[in-house]
């Protein structure tokens, strides 16, 4: 086995998924939802220092730490450490990689609006007034 | 009963006894029976498959267990392990099987994943094993 996955953070992390497991099995949702939350920063800490030559281990950690975001509802930093993962090329395997990018999809509809990025402005904000401007103009114009 | 492909192999499960307190504590039937699925398949890969496991996965990450070969060259050599038991109803274990077999399958590109399905619900216990490799 290699250093990451017997790294501490990897084992806490999987203590804190069975215990935020178990609290959701017995409806507590609060406590489910603070220990995914825990496990997936400590998942999130060790897939980011994998080696890139390790493609399988860092895409399992990092599947498991989003997975948590993402039961913890924190929907925002699940897609952004899924969108963080991709963007190093060659660095994931191939199922990992399909399996980041449909989290990414499915996510991403569920960031709350906030997150969103703005609507774009429309092209002339004051289109009335201005038509409103030309037409009263144009005489004035003409004389 | 141990059905491994084509191989049957017979084995023995030793049922512990249990204080009526730990019974009433464990009173879950479904978590009970999905839990004794995972052991018995935690068992089963390390006696029959030589895979030992190295982590549990969370839920929605696409399988129960990452395992790897004993022995085997190079410390990324990942595989994944999806358990499954049964306590009653009419499912049978081979039909399960290749429902599980289908969840690994939709990552054909990856090394073999493994699928242990137990059915507690038969007599003799069933335990079927699949791979991808096997379909």
């Amino acid at each position: 086995m290699n250093e990451w996955l017997t790294d501490p953070r990897a084992v806490r992390g999987e203590e804190l998924g069975y215990e935020a497991e178990c609290a959701e099995r017995d409806g507590d949702f609060a406590r489910a939802r603070d220990r995914y939350r825990a496990a997936a920063t400590e998942y999130a800490g060790v897939a980011l220092s994998v080696s890139p030559d390790h493609p399988n281990t860092r895409s399992a950690l990092a599947i498991a730490a989003v997975a948590c975001f993402a039961r913890a509802h924190d929907f925002g930093r699940a897609v952004d450490l899924a969108e963080r993962m991709l963007a190093q090329p060659g660095a994931l395997s191939e199922r990992g990689r399909t399996e980041l990018l449909r989290m990414v999809r499915t996510y991403a509809l569920l960031v709350e609006p906030a997150r969103l990025p703005p609507k774009r402005a429309a092209r002339s904000p004051h289109r009335m007034r201005d038509v409103v401007r030309g037409r009263l103009a144009a005489p004035k114009d003409a004389a | 009963m141990v059905q491994h492909g084509r191989v049957q192999h017979h084995a023995l499960i030793r049922r512990v006894a249990v204080e009526e307190r730990d019974r009433a504590w464990k009173a879950d039937h479904l978590k009970a029976t999905e839990q004794g699925g995972e052991a018995m398949a935690v068992l089963t890969a390390y006696r029959l498959l030589n895979r030992v496991v190295v982590r549990r996965l969370q839920t929605d990450t696409g399988a129960d267990y990452l395992v790897r070969l004993v022995g085997a060259v190079g410390d990324d050599s990942l595989e994944r392990l999806e358990c499954s038991g049964i306590g009653d109803g009419k499912e049978t274990t081979a039909h399960r099987l290749s429902t599980k077999l289908a969840q690994l399958a939709r990552y054909p590109d990856e090394p073999p994943g493994h699928a242990i399905v137990t059915n507690f619900g038969t007599t003799p216990v069933e335990i079927h094993i699949g791979a991808l490799s096997d379909e």
